[in-house]
């Protein structure tokens, strides 16, 4: 055993560059995320699932964008990824402490965020339910109500990838279909809307979760072609998966033989249209997403109405538009009307 | 309450392993200093409060991981357990078997996946890391199965109140963290099974030699860390209002990391449990200061890995 004496001075040092270091992160990264002068008395917190994922960093680049040009202070926080309930609960109660005046919530499930959100509501602070719906009942037996519900129509966007693959293959066929995570609300909805449209028209041979994940998508969708040669349509429920499955068409020799649809319409899925290698895929816009729930949050902390559903856009981005879909992305390169600037005239 | 020097060193002298020990708490103050001055919003009372209600669930499973390290194994499974008990007592909930019973169901299937740990490590020594990196995908799997990898919600009054409310300032999540932490320091520092425990861990050969069971002690320490993840998703339950199979969650590393900073050695032997508090503590600290201020995600996982390897930095003194 060494004398102790020595060994403190290092044990403080330690401790004095970890607090260093701390201090640089903080300084350095402070800048990134708010945007607004402080003057102003509307301070808006949006929460989301994380930002490694292209779209929901998109919908915080649209609601800081949104904030600049309204000039009030926008914050935007996220948990570490898609399923990290805890992480985003912790935020969001760190923030329900702090002096926002609106929040604007992307929840991981149906009902990770209600019980931070009790206090936030018992404050009287609106609440906005952002692209995936909170569990109504639950909500309500915690006291919890949203002012509204921003987002884009997930049924309708599957309706829209069903019209897309019909027209594609000629009216008929066989398609596989490729799940996100199980149980996923939006992932359900734009199955259910594929399925409806594509019903009696072309014949749905497999159905499987590849849990929104690219890598993932593409073992699934080889193992799909290997059981089912005969395909000539893939709906994915989200573009990272489109992805997987077109590598997957493409190891098979298959390109141009399967048509592949799928719904978000982030950049790599936007340039493969471009290439050819996706077919298409209907395109929503978390960017409108963050602007509007800035907008509406804005209305609201002026007490203006907001409508109870605000429904975001979408649009099938194929070959014909996707050079002109990238140029503007991540706004939407077409005019859309705005909900809100309607509702509150 | 629990800061008891550990066996090979008595005495009340300021060792290299006090120090070390007290490494967590010294990077927990300068951590709430360095926050207090870059805002004015960090060191409030609801604040404060939040945040030890946001690091309950953590501080309860580096306990449980405490008991683990504390006979030189690892329990990686706890990223699986805690998913695993809450999915189990989301499932008894919503079939009508009564809060109590799915909260009793909760801590006996995170106890029996830490049994089934144990029995592989101790009866059929296999290496910790590989039984527990198994036991992690295994418990995965058959938390998938149970709820077809749906969410469960679990929607209670009981739980939601547990979540919010307390006895006046103090919340019931510190109690409960609380009660786990001095629990576990009063096993580990003033039973005979906690001598055990630390002998085990301190030299495995010398402990079977003294006539110490040492496979029924190691069967203790992860039977303990699964009943942890079963304490642990409990309040994970209270607070997300239901369970989620697909759970990633980096409570695993920081539980792990939360025992290293508090100065226990990973070779076994020595614990401490208060150290393992504020190393908990302050990895949630470093959370809510950096969202408190708006810092990109993207620097959280450096400044907790920043941290963990000062902490490494200090214990390599400590041989």
């Amino acid at each position: 055993m060494r004398n102790s004496s020595t060994r403190r001075p290092n044990a403080a040092a330690a401790i004095a560059v970890t607090a260093v270091l701390l201090a640089g992160t903080a300084a350095c990264g402070r800048s990134g995320q708010s945007a607004g002068g402080s003057s102003s008395s509307i301070r808006i917190a949006i929460v989301t699932r994380d930002f490694t994922n292209p779209y929901w960093a998109a919908l915080r680049d649209g609601a800081v964008a949104e904030g600049k040009k309204l000039g009030v202070t926008v914050d935007v926080q996220s948990g570490q990824s898609e399923t990290d309930s805890t992480g985003e609960n912790a935020q969001i109660s760190t923030m329900a402490g702090q002096n926002y005046n609106c929040f604007g919530v992307v929840p991981v499930n149906s009902t990770n965020v209600i019980t931070p959100l009790v206090p936030v509501a018992q404050k009287n602070i609106p609440i906005l339910n952002l692209d995936t719906q909170i569990d109504p009942t639950a909500s309500k037996q915690a006291g919890v109500s949203y002012a509204s519900f921003i987002g884009s129509d997930n049924l309708s966007a599957g309706e829209q990838a069903g019209q897309a693959l019909l027209q594609r293959m000629g009216g008929h066929g066989d398609v596989a279909i490729l799940q996100g995570i199980a149980g996923e609300q939006n992932g359900v909805n734009r199955q259910k809307g594929f399925s409806q449209v594509v019903a009696g028209k072309l014949n749905i041979v497999a159905a499987q979760p590849a849990n929104y994940d690219q890598a993932t998508a593409q073992t699934v969708a080889s193992a799909i072609l290997k059981a089912h040669p005969e395909i000539t349509g893939i709906f994915a429920a989200n573009d990272t998966m489109g992805l997987g499955a077109a590598e997957a068409v493409r190891n098979a020799g298959l390109t141009g033989k399967v048509t592949i649809v799928s719904v978000d319409g982030i950049t790599a899925a936007l340039q493969a249209v471009k290439a050819g290698t996706l077919s298409g895929t209907i395109s929503q816009y978390p960017y409108a997403e963050g602007q509007l729930a800035v907008q509406a949050c804005a209305d609201l902390v002026n007490h203006k109405t907001v409508p109870q559903r605000i429904v975001a856009p979408i649009q099938l981005i194929d070959s014909g538009n996707a050079s002109k879909a990238i140029t503007s992305f991540p706004e939407p390169f077409f005019a859309f009307t705005d909900p809100l600037t309607s509702a509150s005239k | 309450m629990t800061e008891v020097p550990s066996l090979e060193r008595p005495g009340g002298r300021f060792s290299i392993g006090a120090a070390a020990r007290f490494a967590a708490l010294i990077g927990l103050v300068a951590v709430f200093i360095v926050f207090f001055i870059a805002t004015p919003d960090f060191l409030t009372t609801s604040n404060i409060s939040d945040l030890l209600v946001s690091a309950s669930i953590l501080l309860v499973l580096a306990m449980g991981q405490q008991m683990v390290v504390t006979v030189a194994g690892i329990d990686l499974s706890v990223g699986s357990n805690l998913p695993w008990a809450a999915a189990v007592l989301g499932y008894a909930y919503n079939h009508g078997w009564g809060l109590v019973a799915a909260i009793l169901l909760a801590l006996l299937a995170g106890t029996a996946v830490g049994v089934v740990n144990g029995l592989l490590v101790a009866r059929l020594n296999m290496t910790d890391f590989i039984v527990t990196l198994g036991s992690l995908s295994v418990v995965s799997g058959i938390t998938l199965l149970l709820t077809s990898g749906n969410t469960v919600p679990v929607n209670s009054g009981f739980l939601r109140d547990l979540a919010l409310d307390g006895i006046g300032p103090v919340r019931w999540f510190w109690v409960v963290a609380f009660v786990v932490a001095a629990l576990v320091g009063f096993l580990l520092f003033r039973t005979r099974t906690g001598t055990y425990l630390l002998s085990t861990g301190g030299n495995i050969e010398a402990a079977r030699e003294a006539g110490i069971n040492v496979s029924r002690v190691r069967l203790i320490a992860y039977a303990g860390s699964g009943l942890a993840c079963g304490i642990a998703a409990v309040l994970f339950v209270a607070r997300t209002g239901g369970s989620d199979p697909t759970l990633q969650t980096d409570l695993l590393l920081s539980s792990i990391a939360a025992v290293v900073l508090g100065g226990s050695s990973l070779f076994g032997g020595k614990a401490s449990v208060l150290g393992s508090v504020a190393g908990a503590l302050l990895l949630q600290s470093l959370i809510n200061g950096f969202t408190i201020l708006g810092i990109s995600q993207y620097y959280q996982p450096i400044a907790v890995g920043g941290v963990v390897l000062g902490a490494a930095f200090i214990s390599r003194f400590q041989k």
